[in-house]
């Protein structure tokens, strides 16, 4: 700092004199602040702190908060894969009808299961078909 | 009054200073600088401050309520974002987020004063000095006690009537006896700068001491 020593010439204070007396007022009046403003400066100072101490716990909780959605939201895109992967061979089926347009349900699905019916319905004929080879054979051998 | 040396802290306010660690700081070179301890958390750093933050504030603004809330919001600030800073830092930065909030204040204030003064509502509050509420001096000394606030409000006045940047560099260099660096980070400007703002306040307040006798 430019300081000036005593201004002899009009008797004016220097610098340093001005600082002392003008920290020396300021000091006094610090020390001799009143209870009210004392009070609320503590109160401000405290709610400064919580705050401060209110973040430095958002701070370790945010990243633990964020990980475990990251976790959930992996969990869910695993979990909802093999849905997926199952899902054509389920939905084949009714795609079908979707796919088949104007086509009426007696059009359609006897074509695929009126051949399905009369095996099962003709099972019998040849389980018992089977049953008779010798006969079947031998009248083959006699017609010859 | 009881005179003290430039060197000699002004004490801290509350207990909070009581419970806290405190590392001794480096003593300016300079002598001109008041050494402080450095707190060792931002707590006890703000406690120490406290009462020197709200007067300077209140010596700019005039006002014991805007003081308070300038000087909370500083408080916040500094807490909020700098925090983790070394806390030989939180002086230069405390102190600047405090000037801002000063400045912020004084504009607004000028704004409404001119806004008032269109509407034809405008009260004088830069001429007119209208008497400071102070609390009931219980102390065994009424009359010096008295003779100190007179002391004090002369002081704030003449800082008053300086121009807002010679105000800032002797608040903070002087009255809060920060070195020429850190007033010049919390001022936001060049050391020469500071030096020239500092000079000049000086030059303005040799004539006024008289009245801080």
């Amino acid at each position: 700092m430019n300081t000036r020593p005593e201004n002899t010439i009009e008797g004016l204070p220097g610098d340093a004199e001005i600082e002392s007396r003008s920290r020396a007022i300021f000091r006094n009046a610090c020390e001799n602040t009143d209870s009210y403003h004392a009070l609320r400066l503590g109160m401000a100072r405290r709610k400064a702190a919580h705050v401060g101490k209110a973040r430095v716990t958002s701070r370790v909780w945010a990243p633990m908060a964020g990980a475990a959605a990251c976790c959930a939201l992996v969990i869910g895109v695993v979990w909802m894969n093999p849905a997926r992967q199952m899902g054509p061979a389920t939905t084949a089926v009714p795609s079908t009808p979707v796919a088949a347009g104007n086509d009426t349900p007696e059009e359609t699905t006897p074509e695929i299961g009126s051949t399905q019916m009369e095996m099962v319905q003709d099972l019998d004929f040849y389980r018992w078909l089977a049953a008779q080879p010798a006969v079947a054979s031998a009248r083959n051998r006699g017609s010859r | 009054m009881r005179e003290t040396t430039d060197a000699e802290p002004i004490p801290a306010s509350g207990a909070a200073m009581n419970a806290v660690a405190l590392l001794e700081a480096p003593i300016a070179a300079s002598g001109v600088e008041v050494s402080r301890p450095v707190a060792a958390t931002i707590e006890a750093f703000l406690a120490s401050v406290e009462r020197r933050a709200w007067r300077i504030a209140e010596i700019a603004l005039r006002d014991p309520d805007e003081a308070l809330d300038a000087v909370q919001d500083a408080m916040l600030r500094l807490v909020r974002h700098y925090s983790g800073k070394p806390a030989e830092e939180w002086p230069p930065l405390f102190w600047g987020v405090l000037r801002r909030r000063i400045t912020d204040l004084q504009r607004r204030r000028a704004v409404r004063n001119r806004i008032m003064v269109w509407t034809g509502r405008a009260t004088n509050d830069d001429d007119e000095e209208l008497p400071e509420w102070e609390a009931p001096d219980l102390g065994p000394d009424p009359s010096r006690a008295l003779a100190s606030r007179q002391a004090h409000a002369a002081m704030s006045a003449a800082i008053r009537a300086l121009p807002r940047r010679q105000q800032q560099a002797f608040l903070l260099r002087v009255l809060e006896g920060l070195d020429v660096a850190d007033t010049a980070k919390a001022m936001g400007c060049s050391a020469g700068s500071v030096k020239t703002h500092l000079s000049r306040a000086m030059d303005a307040l040799r004539t006024k001491l008289e009245d801080w006798r």
